[in-house]
């Protein structure tokens, strides 16, 4: 079944590994939805957050392939369940205590007010920014931008730990 | 003990237990080319005409050793020469370590001269590949690269070092080679499927592909056929893993394996792949291969499974542990109609061949003839093209690692350099290239190096004046239109050789061919045989692109 995934990679930090990931999206044609990628709590080993589209058959490819990447240590799919965040600033114009109402209607932040603009942080799901989106539709939208989504495994499930 | 960079570079070379690089010097490799003239008494450097030249070579000398082979070339031009020869290893899994110089670590960035980002270029074609700024690291980086190139699937790892970190002088402690572990443990469930699948069939086929000459497997896989009672069929890549002369081979597999084969291949209700990939010129419409069948798959790559074709149970591991673990227990099987029904297959197609004495002569013949001056330990090297597929054909490999050629790639230029490769790391042994006019245009400066070392490497030229391979397909698929097939050169090859120092003779018609063949195996160095050929001899049969054995071609003009 076609469908969204999302998949941790704990890999080693250093220049240079991001190219080795995304080099493997174009040479073997998945269609990635976003990709995050941070150090971690362990200096050594930075975390990609990887939204893939496509049915079982292609995710295991993608993670049997990326598996292959000498400095790829570790490739999980997220189930279903897991911790999911992304963030958003968004730039609008318009009637700003309407603006306003609406931010604080949906508990965002505003992170910045000029005679002309707000600009407004929101974090959650995909699912919600993009529902805000629409909310700020019908102001005009100037600019936006997300982070791609970022996730954990919920409980006691770790990606990171000594058999790295 | 403090030495230079270069210098630690050749002592984790003979940490590696490496004897012999290919290579081309170059500014950012002196300090590399000063240490292995320190050290020319433990490695010996064969220098090529050209780095792509070089890269053959080392592939050649891994292909038919099973060691990694080593090339050394400089930054820039060097560094990008060496990119063909490294995405041929990298797609038939040859373990090889590239070694290239960069500029300073100050250049880096700069657009200096000769600077190129080689990593860059080459990620895609190697298996891994390493930048080296840090005098600190390299030694490491040299063992962890020879780990890598070698371990799993094997594949080309490169590693380029810039000229300040090979200047500068470093702590060097020395480090034994380590033994590469080797996962043994397999999940005995899926034994149980496998053998249970295995001894249900009715109508089995082993398709059997170049992993089991990278492990080494061949013996395993010819006990595996012989207690299925189980035909088996090579891809290019697997020629050798099971003796030609062995009851239960049946030939190549694909776009110009034999009828047999490729209705085996359909009426099959089992297929055992055994380090193969599926590759289009095997499956034909991958949708359509498994159709009516189930797969079984051995590999040592995990990506392999599904990729192509989806698989019905696979084991991922060595082939010298998997194939054992799967006989282990295995009761003898009997397919005497399913073998009989094969050979009913191959007796129904005849491809017609004419011997005339006064034509030129049929590549058949050529290969034949130099098939009975080899003994089977003898190496043979192929170019790509038509001559490729008619050696793939005709000649009888017997033994692993006797048969060089670009198969996943399709390199042609691939063969002068693969045959100086094979011919350096052995001696002992006949080496044959088998070249057509096309490929042997694309890298025949090599032949500057063959007369150099007098490696006695025999150069087969299928001449048939024209780039025949292109042009069959435009004969069967483009209406004979033969746009720059046909573009009337007028190369003396045997004036050409000569000029280079090398003997030749050619062969012009069908009764000159034993005479001159033998005269040529017998000189016991390097010698060019110019053979005319037809510009219309075809490769035959032939399974069209995204076809099946139904649609089988066997006689064309």
């Amino acid at each position: 079944m076609q469908s969204q995934q999302i998949i941790s990679l704990i890999v080693k930090n250093y220049p240079g590994v991001l190219q080795r990931v995304t080099s493997l999206f174009t040479r073997r044609g998945f269609n990635i939805e976003s990709l995050t990628v941070s150090e971690t709590s362990q200096k050594e080993y930075s975390r990609m957050t990887i939204v893939i589209n496509g049915d079982n058959a292609v995710i295991e490819q993608f993670i049997s392939q990326v598996l292959k990447i000498a400095d790829v240590k570790k490739a999980v799919l997220l189930p279903e369940n897991a911790v999911k965040s992304e963030l958003m600033l968004i730039k609008v114009s318009g009637d700003k205590s309407a603006i306003a109402s609406v931010a604080e209607e949906n508990n965002l932040t505003i992170k910045d007010i000029t005679n002309n603009t707000i600009t407004v942080l929101a974090v959650g799901t995909h699912e919600k920014l993009l529902k805000i989106t629409e909310l700020f539709g019908q102001f005009e939208i100037l600019e936006l931008v997300r982070t791609g989504l970022t996730a954990l495994q919920k409980g006691d499930n770790f990606l990171i730990h000594e058999d790295i | 003990m403090l030495i230079t960079g270069a210098e630690i570079i050749t002592e984790c070379l003979l940490e590696q237990g490496v004897d012999t690089v290919f290579g081309y010097p170059g500014g950012a490799v002196l300090n590399i080319y000063d240490a292995l003239y320190k050290y020319s008494d433990k490695i010996t450097h064969i220098l090529t005409a050209h780095e792509q030249g070089a890269s053959h070579a080392a592939d050649g000398y891994a292909r038919s050793t099973g060691k990694v082979g080593v090339v050394i070339a400089t930054s820039g031009p060097g560094a990008t020469n060496l990119v063909t020869g490294l995405a041929t290893a990298y797609m038939d899994s040859i373990p090889m370590v590239a070694i290239t110089g960069n500029v300073t670590n100050d250049l880096l960035g700069r657009d200096s001269f000769q600077e190129v980002d080689i990593t860059g270029i080459t990620m895609p074609i190697t298996k891994h590949n390493f930048i080296v700024k840090n005098i600190a690291d390299l030694a490491n980086i040299i063992r962890r690269a020879f780990k890598i190139a070698k371990s799993g699937r094997p594949g080309p790892v490169l590693i380029d070092v810039t000229k300040d970190v090979t200047g500068a002088k470093y702590e060097y402690t020395p480090m034994l080679k380590q033994e590469i572990p080797v996962n043994t443990e397999i999940c005995s469930d899926t034994i149980k499927n496998i053998q249970e699948i295995l001894t249900s069939a009715k109508r089995p086929l082993i398709y059997a592909g170049g992993g089991v000459i990278l492990s080494g497997a061949d013996k395993e896989l010819v006990a595996l056929a012989e207690k299925l009672d189980c035909p088996v069929c090579c891809s290019l890549m697997g020629l050798g893993g099971i003796p030609a002369s062995h009851p239960l081979f049946i030939g190549n597999i694909g776009m110009h394996g034999g009828y047999e084969t490729g209705m085996a291949t359909a009426e099959s209700d089992v297929i055992i792949t055994i380090g193969a990939r599926f590759s289009d010129r095997v499956a034909g419409d991958r949708n359509k291969f498994r159709d009516g069948k189930k797969i079984v798959q051995f590999d040592i790559d995990l990506a392999e499974i599904n990729k192509n074709v989806l698989i019905d149970e696979s084991i991922v591991a060595d082939l010298k542990i998997s194939i054992p673990a799967v006989l282990n227990g295995l009761k003898q099987q009997n397919h005497k109609e399913w073998l009989e029904q094969i050979k009913q297959w191959k007796n129904s197609v005849v491809i017609n061949r004419e011997d005339n004495p006064e034509a030129p002569p049929t590549p058949a013949h050529i290969i034949e003839t130099i098939n009975s001056l080899t003994s089977k330990n003898d190496i043979i090297v192929t170019d790509v093209g038509q001559h490729q597929m008619w050696v793939a054909q005709t000649y009888k490999f017997e033994n692993p690692r006797t048969f060089l050629t670009s198969g996943g790639l399709g390199t042609m230029g691939y063969g002068m350099g693969a045959a100086i490769g094979a011919q350096t790391a052995n001696k002992d042994k006949r080496v044959v290239l088998f070249t057509g006019d096309g490929s042997f245009h694309m890298n025949l400066n090599e032949l500057v190096t063959v007369k150099s070392y007098n490696l006695p490497v025999v150069i087969v030229v299928m001449n048939n004046t024209v780039l025949g391979m292109v042009r069959q397909w435009q004969k069967l698929f483009y209406e004979r239109r033969f746009s720059q097939t046909d573009p009337h050169r007028a190369t003396d090859f045997v004036a050409l050789a000569k000029a280079f120092g090398i003997d030749a003779v050619s062969i012009d018609k069908t009764s000159d061919v034993e005479s001159v063949l033998k005269n040529a195996f017998e000189m016991n160095k390097p010698i060019l045989v110019d053979c005319h050929i037809s510009p219309d001899a075809n490769v035959l049969p032939m399974i069209p692109p995204g076809k099946s054995a139904h649609d089988i071609i066997t006689e064309m003009d």
